[in-house]
């Protein structure tokens, strides 16, 4: 069958059987979370409970847009295996992440990359970088809502303004319902969903070049229909000028890892919705060493096995590369499997919306709405107001997705410049705030402003980059531009101005950023626990729970503020639980430790559990005694037995 | 001579290694990291391992590159 022909058999009734299934799933399973959210904490950073594989799984999707198989497929198509360097570049900044950032935004509670900078910098810092982010988010829900359209507009003959508004309905509802708790549990699923399709499109792939002899032909014939060029992980050094290796390492290796790991609103609630700093760390290695190679599969192989086919005849050299994806989806997939191919690039593309979404909702409420349209309301009051922002979020986002649709390729060269030209100078004020404390808040301004104008300069005048690509002998591309080179530019500018300006301004004393800088880790752990941390190593426990009013205590109900910590780190508060004196003993537990009691089956991955403090042991036997408020918290079931463990 | 299509992984991991290092550096220096506990002893391990393999995964993935051609049955085909 040619691929003419694979393509007009596309969007046949099982097609569209398995879509509209996919849909009505979603939402419904979306919004039965709703339960789950009681609180604005529940809502954007779901209680803090999850365990590392629901957050890894749940992360792998919305490390994924819709446009990312049109994109790296094309890249592929064109180069051959070396799409995959984008993937497979994270891990130098670990470090940073594991045992600086990581623990910074865990321990200090920020809820939002402006909080940090208010409490980093100050209230000009914060407005900076609200407006940046906020534009950067909005405009990148509309570019994905744009894209998911043009691609199911080119393959089900839907239209593309339908389509956009039926995937912003169905991702707005449960949202909004369930907030980040519906976010985590769907996008788990939409996963595990597109990373299969992703690896079922290799597999058939694989077998349709084997002809006869199926996987045993088909992988031989792969491998040996692609050059040495083509074969190899990185592209050339320093050419060809729009897909070099030197200029993806410092435009996506560096810039991008950090702007990945340090300034990404909706990955920093997802790291805090982790039950503990050690589920985080695991939730990134599991994230970076697996996934992470495997999206790269996931996402490329159409390309590579496009590129395989024009080797081999079956597609013509001139094929269109955009179109790559669409080609070899259409030639390898039966009716039915291409349905589920095109529900898990729908899968892609709600998770990564429902996650900018969130993401989105939690700025306007926590920088915006909180601090200055409606201060001091109940919590009641702001998880409404959550709700419906969440709502006119996805209305706003989709109302852009509608303005890409209208101008196409020139929104998104815009929007590209735009987030060129912001990314570097946020990314160099976050690095050098939480490494650096001499770095002072008049630095962190002009770093963002002048590195910021200097970037956006350079966009008109690209000869002020070229300095920086003579170093490593990269050639402008066909607009006389340094594209790929920008980041290293913007980097380098914005941090020399930090530098320079920090030296010559006084920084805040040191009482003010404990626990926001690195060298401040041991205040940070103190502040988030309430007292001193106790690392013991001790056994955990299985126990049953039992309600009980005498000695426990309800969520919130005390508040401790260390004398130490700066006014602006939120006190201690959790409820106090009793254990048994055998059981306090076997974990090594003092009272006043912080526990982590959750439903003992691992597989609901904390979503019934809750963080308590011990209190004073009791002597009924092995059983947690516990509130009945904190019971109703914890969403707990009664002949349910729990897991306690403790964290420090 | 080194033959060019290897600078790239030369590249990587020397000056990303680099970086990696300044990283490790910090975190001791400032005692985020505290190898004399063993919780921190592990993750310190596991930070070399991610280095150590993607280093491996990136070089078997060269040599099979170069040296796995099952048409021709011998080099790459360039």
């Amino acid at each position: 069958m040619t691929s003419q022909a694979a393509l007009a058999a596309m969007g046949t009734g099982w097609d569209y059987a398995i879509i509209a299934f996919y849909f009505v799933f979603i939402l419904s399973f979306g919004s039965f979370f709703g339960r789950f959210s009681k609180s604005t904490r529940d809502f954007f950073f779901s209680g803090q409970r999850f365990s590392w594989w629901l957050i890894a799984m749940s992360m792998a999707a919305t490390g994924v847009g819709s446009y990312s198989f049109v994109k790296y497929s094309q890249k592929g198509f064109e180069y051959g295996l070396s799409s995959s360097m984008t993937y497979m570049n994270d891990w130098f900044f670990m470090p940073f992440f594991m045992f600086g950032w990581l623990p910074i935004i865990y321990f200090s509670r920020v809820k939002s990359i402006p909080e940090y900078f208010e409490r980093r910098f100050g209230t000009k810092c914060r407005i900076m970088a609200v407006i940046f982010m906020l534009m950067y988010m909005i405009g990148y829900i509309g570019y994905n809502f744009f894209t998911l359209g043009t691609v199911t507009e080119a393959l089900l003959d839907v239209n593309l303004y339908t389509a956009m508004s039926v995937i912003a309905l169905i991702s707005a509802v449960y949202i909004a319902v369930g907030g980040q708790t519906a976010v985590i549990f769907t996008d788990l699923v939409q996963g595990l969903m597109l990373i299969s399709a992703g690896l079922l499109l290799f597999f058939l792939g694989l077998w349709y070049l084997g002809g006869d002899g199926g996987l045993a032909t088909g992988l031989p014939n792969f491998w040996s229909n692609l050059t040495l060029a083509q074969r190899l992980p990185f592209s050339g050094f320093n050419k060809p000028p729009d897909f070099n290796f030197v200029g993806i390492f410092w435009q996506d290796g560096v810039a991008s890892s950090i702007t990945f790991l340090f300034i990404n609103q909706g990955l920093i609630m997802r790291f805090m919705a982790a039950k503990s700093m050690t589920e985080g760390r695991r939730t990134i290695l599991f994230n970076v060493c697996l996934i992470l190679p495997l999206s790269m599969i996931v996402v490329g192989n159409a390309g590579w096995l496009g590129r395989a086919m024009v080797g081999m005849g079956i597609l013509p050299d001139d094929l269109d590369p955009t179109k790559a994806f669409v080609t070899v989806a259409s030639l390898v997939c039966l009716p039915g499997v291409f349905g589920f191919v095109l529900a898990a690039l729908t899968a892609a593309l709600m998770s990564t919306i429902d996650t900018l979404t969130n993401a989105t909702s939690a700025v306007l409420i926590y920088d915006v709405y909180q601090p200055y349209i409606r201060p001091g309301r109940p919590d009641r009051h702001y998880l409404r107001a959550a709700r419906l922002i969440s709502l006119c979020t996805s209305a706003v986002g989709l109302g852009v997705g509608c303005i890409f649709a209208y101008y196409g390729e020139d929104m998104y060269y815009i929007h590209a410049k735009f987030i060129g030209i912001v990314t570097p100078p946020i990314v160099v004020a976050v690095f050098l705030g939480a490494f650096w404390k001499r770095y002072t808040p008049t630095a962190a301004f002009w770093s963002m402003l002048g590195g910021g104008l200097l970037i956006w300069i350079s966009t008109f005048k690209p000869g002020m980059i070229k300095p920086f690509a003579d170093l490593f002998g990269v050639g402008p591309d066909g607009k006389g531009d340094y594209g790929y080179m920008r980041s290293l530019f913007g980097l380098v500018t914005s941090g020399a101005i930090g530098v320079i300006i920090s030296l010559f301004t006084r920084p805040k004393p040191q009482s003010e950023i404990a626990g926001l800088w690195i060298g401040s880790m041991h205040l940070a752990r103190k502040f988030f626990k309430g007292g001193q941390p106790n690392f013991e190593i001790g056994q955990k426990i299985v126990a049953g729970l039992k309600m009980s009013a005498e000695g426990t205590t309800r969520p919130g109900a005390e508040e401790i503020r260390m004398p130490d910590a700066p006014a602006h780190q939120p006190p201690a508060s959790y409820a106090v639980v009793r254990l048994a004196t055998a059981d306090m003993e076997r974990m090594k537990v003092k009272p006043g430790d912080l526990l982590y009691v959750g439903d003992s089956r691992r597989w609901l991955g904390g979503l019934r559990s809750l963080h308590c403090r011990a209190g004073q042991p009791h002597d009924q036997g092995n059983v947690v005694l516990i509130s009945e408020e904190a019971f109703k918290a914890g969403s707990f079931i009664p002949t349910r037995p729990v897991r306690v463990e403790k964290f420090f | 001579m080194v033959p060019e299509y290897w600078w790239p992984y030369v590249y990587q991991y020397g000056v990303g290694g680099a970086i990696f290092l300044i990283g490790l550096w910090l975190i001791l220096g400032y005692k985020s990291c505290v190898l004399s506990r063993r919780q921190d002893r592990f993750w310190f391990g596991v930070l070399l391992f991610g280095f150590l393999w993607y280093a491996g995964i990136h070089l078997v993935w060269y040599l099979a590159a170069i040296y796995i051609n099952p048409a021709v049955g011998q080099g790459g085909n360039g």
